[in-house]
């Protein structure tokens, strides 16, 4: 994101900018609901809402609301804190660095992904 | 494609054949198309890592991570980060296993792929549970078990019998029997490791249970089918628990019949200082006539220990 010093953001990138953020922090509960099973039903009956109002923030019809996300997570038993750290925080650097080659392909990589390499 | 296995046949060979499997994966890159050169780096990659070959296992899946990142290819991004979570795990690294697993659900949830993320919160069970956090393990596999099809044996299995074994060592026997017994259809369609795992479990549910008849058979049968698949620290531990139930029992005379007939993991358990001293150990002193639970206990402990270091270089007990 610019910063004030660079310039101000047009309402256009600001808005791509809130998306991109919203669509994190629907991935990090939607991530948090998959590993508790039947959570969805159990935290929507809690709050007083539909069972696809989770669905449709996904979808974007709907932006998730505050105070129902910390409500969800306080259902969840989950410290916002964290979630949000896990959420909105730089990507992973450990996983990202782990991730990368520690050399050059081997002669293997190269004669079974072949041309792939070169994309 | 290679004119004898299909991708998925080829995948299923790794887990018991891995060194064929790579010979079979790197001969059908040559006529395969992109997608499946992508697959089969996946599968050469798991193979290496199978023979613990770590570092050109992570070689490989590291580029074929790469590869699928290029393409915006998330289904295969999440499936390499899958496998690179075994590679971490084997190193040591849980935690990063488990945030490969955490991005491969992610990864996974984006392509629409609902089984891939069915398969990744079945690794991310294993993760959490080998980090000590045994009830978010069994939410896992639960929640896994929702979207696994009876089409993917393998890893229907692996959750049902982490369940099964999680709960066992909750002390909840009755839900360590139920899914056990779950498991007993995909194991069938498996090799003869899953099928001695899962024989192994309920040996030890029914010893538990007080049911010591079944436990005794059971015990014996998985100290067989792990010395045909030669697996003998599997075997060592199956026999010293076998002997553990007989000597619980009061029948000594059994108990010291079966601890001297262990003679036999000498042999290929000769690379294994610690096992091997400790089966020594075991056969001397039954001998002597101075077997004694505390002995049997000790035993039990000092191959788990050397079982848990050799896994954590070449396998998982349930899924690799």
């Amino acid at each position: 994101m610019a910063t004030s010093e660079e310039r101000s953001l047009t309402d256009e990138e600001m808005d791509a900018y809130a998306e991109s953020q919203l669509e994190r922090v629907q991935q990090a509960l939607k991530l948090e609901f998959q590993t508790r099973r039947g959570s969805v039903g159990r935290v929507t009956e809690a709050l007083g809402v539909g069972e696809d109002y989770f669905r449709q923030s996904r979808h974007k019809k709907r932006d998730l609301g505050l105070k129902l996300l910390f409500r969800s997570l306080a259902q969840l038993k989950i410290d916002p804190l964290l979630f949000f750290l896990k959420a909105l925080g730089p990507v992973d650097d450990e996983l990202e660095k782990a991730e990368q080659p520690e050399g050059p392909p081997s002669e293997a990589v190269r004669r079974i992904a072949g041309r792939l390499l070169d994309e | 494609m290679s004119e004898r296995l299909t991708l998925e046949e080829l995948e299923e060979l790794r887990h018991c054949e891995p060194r064929r499997a790579a010979e079979l994966a790197l001969e059908a890159a040559a006529g395969a198309d992109d997608e499946e050169r992508l697959a089969l780096l996946g599968i050469y990659g798991s193979c290496q890592r199978k023979l613990a070959k770590l570092d050109e296992a992570h070689n490989v899946l590291s580029h074929g991570l790469r590869i699928a990142l290029r393409r915006g290819d998330r289904s295969a991004c999440g499936d390499f980060r899958q496998r690179l979570g075994y590679v971490f795990a084997d190193r040591g690294e849980l935690r990063l296993a488990l945030k490969a697993a955490d991005r491969a659900i992610i990864d996974h949830t984006l392509a629409r792929d609902s089984v891939g993320r069915a398969k990744a919160l079945v690794d991310r069970g294993f993760w959490l549970y080998h980090l000590d956090r045994i009830d978010e393990a069994i939410e896992c596999q639960k929640a896994a078990l929702i979207d696994l099809p009876d089409s993917v044996p393998r890893s229907k299995y692996s959750a049902l019998v982490a369940l099964g074994h999680y709960y066992r060592k909750l002390g909840d026997l009755d839900e360590a029997d139920r899914y056990a017994a779950l498991a007993v259809e995909p194991a069938e369609e498996l090799g003869l490791a899953p099928r001695g795992h899962l024989i192994w479990l309920r040996a030890e549910i029914a010893e538990g249970r007080g049911k010591l008849a079944p436990a005794q058979s059971l015990y014996a049968e998985t100290v067989r089918i792990y010395r045909s698949l030669e697996t003998p620290l599997d075997a060592g531990l199956a026999a010293v628990q076998l002997v553990r139930l007989l000597y619980r029992q009061r029948r000594f005379d059994e108990a010291v019949t079966t601890a001297t007939s262990i003679a036999w993991l000498l042999e290929p358990l000769k690379r294994n200082r610690v096992a091997s001293a400790t089966i020594v150990d075991l056969i001397v002193k039954s001998d002597a006539g101075k077997l004694t639970l505390g002995l049997i206990d000790s035993a039990i402990q000092e191959i788990k220990r050397a079982r848990t270091h050799h896994k954590r270089r070449v396998c998982s007990k349930f899924k690799s």
